[in-house]
């Protein structure tokens, strides 16, 4: 039998329990509210690619941006090449969750390739306006502007695309290393709805919009086929962490990069059908410019990143690429991690990110450099 | 922690139901009838806007057809001093980055 004292004790810290649970939940319920008026106002949304940056080149809609960076020059200059149909901000999402910051803070100079947004003037872009024009003026405008005669490319997603067919056009290309990110090689293994217009059925002119582009609207739907109740999960998830501003504020940066796509340059667009049809980067017969071209001619280090948890890109359409290079260094780094777990998330920056850093520090090879050209675009990066 | 009640029946729901609706909304027999679907509507639109723009150009009215047309010349006219002004770039070797380094 309990002594008094003991059993008032009891019912002391079970009524403090209590008035615990209530005032935590009082205190999440009122967090939700505040946060859920903000969140319908839109008056919650933090600014997204905010890294400082200059631009240092442009040509038509695309563009070149360097970061501030505190330069370090045991490091090369890294050419982030990013895809056609997303915006590049994914690369500098959010502070401490940016994927340019953590190359940034580990000492590279780092260049952002941006396609910007085609119109109809665009339209007429094809595989060879990016790779044959774009590419090597970029590349020969971040050797200029950082001093170093060679760099390292890194391209995500369908940018991985045409940095393997630069990189095989231009066998002499000034590339210390060559890294790409789910990076589609197997068209084969794409999911079904992206194999669709590889059908021969498929009247490609018939997604085209009046600018000769396959509008966003398009993409969007493609992308949201592929994970029907993506958005669903997504808003209930929001519902039962509202009361969490991290959670809020992660959550409305991914949205918003999810559904903010940019048109397809239309002419571009048929020749990645056709491509993607004959399955030319993994069977072969490549051409760009009335020229064949092959992967074998790629022969510096090279590295192949994919998720095993890619629904976009999976696996087995972007574990072959390592095989398809000429490269006696290439590694095949396989991430438990989706299409944009890989650089978002805090998976992405405790493990993946890092690992990623840990081969290109390896593979950095800095063979001139000229430290005037750094002054004014050089600052302390804030702590 | 544990979800509360509502999400975990949400999250059962959404594990069994998720498969289905994938397999069904990326199987080939959908592709192809979105393919056709979209075909089809295409085709709808080209014969509704023949008859707008018959009854439009009957009436001395621009059609949208003619808006189009206008837009796709300025279009072409626009790539054509795009494709000038880049020609005019590299004979006048204003590139500034061409002149540093041999170009890749």
């Amino acid at each position: 039998m309990l002594r008094p004292t003991a059993a008032t004790d009891l019912v002391d810290r079970m009524v403090d329990r209590m008035i615990g649970r209530l005032r935590t939940d009082a205190d999440k319920t009122w967090r939700r509210t505040t946060n859920g008026v903000r969140h319908l106002a839109g008056t919650d949304r933090s600014t997204l690619g905010a890294s400082a940056k200059k631009t240092v080149w442009r040509r038509d809609n695309v563009q070149l941006w360097r970061y501030d960076s505190d330069w370090r020059p045991d490091k090369p200059a890294l050419l982030l090449v990013h895809s056609l149909v997303s915006r590049s901000y994914v690369l500098d999402l959010r502070p401490g969750n940016s994927f340019v910051e953590a190359l940034i803070a580990r000492g590279y100079d780092v260049f952002l390739l941006d396609w910007g947004v085609p119109d109809a003037v665009d339209a007429g872009n094809t595989l060879e306006t990016y790779c044959l024009e774009y590419l090597p003026r970029a590349v020969d405008a971040v050797r200029s502007t950082s001093g170093h005669e060679s760099i390292t490319m890194f391209g995500y997603c369908f940018g991985g695309v045409l940095s393997l067919l630069y990189a095989a056009a231009h066998p002499e290309a000034p590339l210390s290393s060559l890294a790409v990110m789910a990076t589609p090689v197997e068209s084969r293994h794409l999911p079904p709805l992206f194999r669709a217009p590889h059908s021969g059925r498929f009247d490609v002119e018939a997604i085209l919009d009046e600018n000769g582009n396959v509008p966003p609207a398009s993409i969007l739907a493609a992308f949201r086929a592929l994970k029907p109740t993506a958005d669903l999960v997504g808003t209930v998830n929001l519902i039962q962490n509202l009361w969490n501003p991290a959670f809020v504020d992660a959550h409305n940066a991914m949205t918003t990069w999810s559904r903010d796509h940019v048109p397809f340059a239309g002419a571009a667009f048929r020749q990645t059908v056709e491509l993607t049809r004959t399955n030319a980067l993994l069977e072969g017969g490549l051409e760009l410019g009335d020229r064949p071209i092959s992967l074998r001619d790629i022969t510096v280090p090279f590295l192949n990143i994919y998720g095993l948890a890619d629904h976009i890109v999976p696996p087995a359409a972007a574990s072959p690429a390592g095989d398809l290079v000429g490269s006696t260094d290439r590694t095949d780094l396989a991430l438990p991690a989706g299409h944009v777990g890989l650089i978002v998330g805090r998976a992405a920056h405790t493990r993946h990110v890092p690992a990623m850093m840990d081969w290109l520090d390896r593979h950095s090879s800095i063979d001139a450099s000229a430290p005037e050209a750094f002054g004014p675009l050089r600052r302390k990066v804030p702590a | 922690m544990r979800s509360p009640i509502w999400k975990q029946v949400f999250d059962a729901t959404e594990r069994r139901a998720s498969p289905v609706l994938e397999r069904t909304v990326n199987s080939r027999p959908l592709a192809y009838a979105l393919t056709f679907g979209m075909a089809w509507q295409r085709r709808l639109n080209d014969l509704t806007e023949q008859h707008f723009r018959r009854l439009l150009h009957a009436w001395n009215m621009p059609a949208g057809t003619d808006v189009r047309r206008m837009s796709d010349q300025i279009t072409s006219l626009e790539r054509r001093v795009r494709d000038l002004a880049k020609h005019v770039e590299e004979l006048g070797g204003t590139d500034s980055h061409a002149q540093t380094h041999r170009r890749y």
